[in-house]
């Protein structure tokens, strides 16, 4: 019996799947947590130091305690150390809120000497991991380095005329970009194979399969609870996380408490000596209700329907734009190939990015390019309901029961007949809550929009603030408060009956 | 026996007079929509219709009085014509649309008319198109103004793109600001919420005191709930002057209504039989509340409270811009002088942390639930 030759492609694709690795998510999700928790401790007693300084010695009340510059570096290590420390020798926060815990091979609570030793295993491992990444991540941090060069244009690639000075004409330049980013890919490669060789010796992916750390002091990571432990569990104020998470509430607290000046003396001392603006905002005037404001040339009732309609005008579109962008960032409808990724991966970061910034810093960017006005406060509220809704609606077609679509797929339905039939009667009723629920939400926003040049309400609002006209400004936010309550109110029933 | 058939009688025709009065009141109820609904349609009709005639848009061409009078006597005729869209929309919101008719009295399905031959589907649609155009003319649409700064547009976003790395320094220390800020006005808001919200929920309000303060807290918190932290922020301002503090204190308001609200209603979804059990075996109030409320209610009040210090950070990036103290402020100092590096640079740190907290709240939320 011969055995069939194999070619060098077979040989690859084999070596490849045996470099399989699989990263323990949450173990790595608790050394964050853990590591970020004692950032933040750390960040604290720096704030402290600063500040007991300036109490303590008559110096000014901006004056920061000098470090070196090197002190910031020696405290991420530090932390990172402590962290690691942390998580062998105690139960950490994090560590504790996943719910495992070190045995040895027969489930019973790892003894002082293999704890320390797979202490500095686990700190060599996570380091090795992180070296593992960033071999597997440099070659693409330089790619993205050529193409943002592109994209934002300083000089046409930023790279080559970094690296090598000015080339020439600006062909020159293009072909050595190309040639650049081939080179780049082609380490890609050969980096990526380094990096998957240490991460499946540190982190094996075979089913059962001991990390490193682990395999070599014979322990094993395992359910807390499953640990057989001798005598009853230590009361929640005796473990090192109960101590850690009050030392944390405690410290925060108290660094929260200077860092957000709060100062309750001048709550009380001011409560009175504001006494007169209050009188004028707890008694409205709605004067300008219906008669045209004299400088404003508008009535308060034409900047309240402004409001509304921006906030209908931005709801609609929106609706309009992030359908069809929902079904590219939900995952069970394009990631078939890498194609797909790479579309879900853009789709779903324009989400983040846009959620992420609220519309008011967008009216003020497009208030100033786009001139002061509604239309500025409308696409500043649309750009943020197209991601907002676009989350909310490719998450709910992820949630989809996958039965019809297979039914449909199995009797030879096409994509439209899949889509239109699969997929669609089961998100129109969300979809629709989640519009109204936007709406709603938008309408809350448009109130304030006008405040920074976005049209609407706001505009009387931010007018008769600078003008301290307080009565109007009562009159305005009574408004505001009765038009919200009645959306919210309507926005509520209805969701209520369609879901 | 005579009585005994008079008392049936009565009763009879107390259940006929409510039949009547519920009637009534659906039948009020589909007229009041009626009406809104055309004096709406009306409204809007002159409004595109004046605006594009003579560019100023009117929104009344004729007295207010006619208008409401016209509504009336037409929401009455469209009563009888056949089915209103208020009909429809009463018919939706009370749920009976659901039910399908267990025998079809006009014919099968297929005969029927389709909803866009029907008269309510034809004026849905034309109020429709009607507030569309209202919508366009108001917001000031105007697709030439968004060509002509396309190239200024374009510019900023290079200039956006380019964060100014100078700056990190005080940017990471004033984002901190914003993070404690959101953090303390969460943690001071917890206890505060948590007692309102007991006097917030309408199962264990009882007696008249009890009644009266589910009302008002309820009331209260729902008008608080309406104006917006940066409203709030602007009050507080004036109040405790410019800084950190008075954005602190609007987030604190506005979390309190927020979990108050949030809180109550977990409340009311409780299961009562645990303090049933305990009441029954003698417990007294304290332990009805340590044994069988709290265990029912820790965790969802824990994600509510992740929930909002998540919103309270979103907020705080931007509460600044009106005074309130942290990244904010900053963004608007380098806003006004057109120093877009500098804005790129706080929008960098700003997506960071907003990113970053939402997706740690949500993790955690998932994990409690």
């Amino acid at each position: 019996m011969t055995r069939r030759p194999r070619s060098l492609s077979t040989r690859l694709a084999a070596a490849w799947t045996a470099l399989r690795f699989r990263l323990p998510k949450d173990r790595a999700a608790a050394l964050a947590a853990d590591w970020g928790l004692l950032i933040l401790l750390s960040y604290c007693t720096y704030y402290l130091i600063n500040h007991w300084y300036r109490a303590l010695n008559n110096v000014s009340p901006v004056y920061r305690v000098p470090f070196p510059n090197y002190a910031y570096v020696v405290a991420a290590a530090a932390t990172l150390f402590l962290a690691v420390f942390w998580e062998n020798l105690g139960t950490s926060i994090g560590w504790k809120s996943i719910g495992l815990d070190h045995a040895d091979r027969a489930s019973r609570p790892l003894r002082f000497l293999p704890r320390a030793a797979h202490f500095v295993l686990d700190l060599a491992s996570w380091s090795l991991t992180a070296l593992g990444a960033a071999l597997a991540l440099a070659p693409l941090a330089g790619l993205g380095t050529l193409l943002y060069g592109v994209i934002s244009g300083s000089g046409l690639m930023v790279v080559p005329s970094v690296m090598l000075g000015p080339l020439g004409p600006w062909y020159v330049t293009l072909g050595w970009t190309i040639v650049l980013g081939l080179a780049l890919v082609a380490m890609g490669y050969v980096s990526w194979w380094a990096a998957r060789a240490l991460l499946s010796w540190l982190w094996p992916g075979r089913r059962g399969a001991t990390p490193w750390a682990d395999r070599a002091v014979r322990s094993q990571v395992c359910k807390a609870a499953d640990v057989v432990r001798s005598g009853p569990p230590r009361p929640w104020w005796r473990t090192s996380w109960g101590l850690m998470t009050l030392l944390l509430v405690g410290v925060g607290v108290y660094v929260g408490w200077l860092t957000a000046q709060v100062n309750l003396a001048t709550l009380i001392r001011r409560a009175s000596s504001t006494g007169d603006y209050w009188q004028k905002l707890v008694t409205p005037d709605f004067k300008y209700f219906l008669v045209p404001e004299p400088d404003l040339h508008d009535t308060m009732l034409n900047g309240i329907i402004q409001t509304i309609f921006m906030a209908l005008l931005a709801t609609l579109l929106g609706f309009v734009f992030a359908l069809p962008l929902s079904f590219l960032g939900a995952r069970n409808m394009v990631t078939k190939n890498r194609l797909g990724w790479g579309v879900y991966t853009v789709t779903r970061a324009f989400f983040n990015i846009g959620r992420s910034i609220e519309p008011f810093v967008m009216a003020v960017l497009f208030a100033t390019t786009l001139g002061y006005g509604p239309f500025a406060g409308c696409l500043a509220l649309l750009v943020h309901t197209v991601a907002a809704l676009g989350k909310l609606y490719s998450e709910q077609i992820e949630a989809i029961d996958p039965g019809p679509v297979e039914a449909i797929t199995a009797c030879g339905g096409g994509r439209t007949q899949i889509l239109r039939y699969g997929v669609v009667p089961q998100v129109v009723p969300p979809f629709l809550a989640f519009t109204l629920y936007r709406w709603d939400i938008n309408v809350r926003m448009a109130t304030i929009i006008g405040m920074v040049g976005g049209g609407g309400i706001g505009r009387f609002f931010n007018y008769f603030k600078n003008e301290l006209r307080w009565h109007e400004v009562g009159a305005v936010i009574v408004i505001i408060a009765i038009v919200v309550w009645i959306m919210d109110y309507i926005s509520g029933r209805v969701r209520e009956r369609i879901t | 026996m005579a009585k005994n058939l008079a008392a049936r009688q009565f009763q009879k025709t107390v259940r006929r007079v409510t039949a009547l009065a519920k009637r009534g009141a659906t039948r009020s109820a589909i007229f009041l929509v009626d009406a809104t609904f055309l004096a709406y349609f009306f409204v809007m009709t002159s409004y595109v219709v004046s605006r594009v005639v003579s560019g100023v848009g009117a929104y009344l061409p004729i007295r207010g009085e006619y208008v409401i009078l016209g509504a009336i006597v037409a929401a009455i005729a469209w009563g009888f014509l056949g089915t209103s869209v208020g009909e429809k929309v009463i018919l939706f919101l009370s749920g009976a649309s659901r039910r399908k008719p267990a025998t079809d009295l006009e014919g099968s399905a297929a005969q029927r008319r389709r909803w866009y031959r029907t008269l309510w589907g034809l004026s849905v649609v034309l109020a429709a198109i009607v507030t569309l155009a209202a919508a366009t003319l108001i917001t000031q649409v105007d697709f030439s103004r968004l060509v002509d700064s396309l190239s200024d547009t374009w510019k900023m976003i290079r200039r956006l793109v380019r964060p100014d790395a100078a700056i990190f320094g005080e940017v990471v220390m004033l984002t901190i600001v914003t993070v404690f800020m959101a953090l303390m006005a969460t943690l001071l808001a917890i206890p505060v919420a948590v007692v309102l919200s007991f006097l917030a929920a309408r199962n264990l309000a009882r007696g008249p005191v009890g009644k009266t303060a589910y009302v008002i807290v309820r009331a209260a918190a729902s008008i608080v709930r309406s104006i917006e932290p940066m409203v709030w922020a602007i009050v507080f301002v004036i109040w405790v002057r410019m800084g950190p503090f008075a954005g602190t204190l609007a987030l604190f308001v506005c979390s309190i209504a927020d979990l108050t609200k949030l809180y109550s209603e977990q409340l009311e979804s409780i299961d009562p039989g645990p303090a049933e059990a305990i009441e029954a075996v003698g417990g007294r109030r304290l332990q009805v509340l340590l044994y069988s409320i709290v265990p029912q209610i820790i965790n969802p009040y824990l994600s509510f409270t992740l929930y909002r210090w998540d919103i309270n950070v979103r907020m705080g990036t931007v509460i600044g811009m009106v005074g309130g103290g942290g990244i904010g402020m900053l963004l608007m100092q380098y806003v006004r002088v057109l120093a877009w590096e500098q804005v790129g640079m706080c929008l960098v740190a700003i997506i960071a942390v907003v990113w970053s907290i939402d997706t740690l709240s949500a993790r955690l939320r998932a994990r409690l639930s």
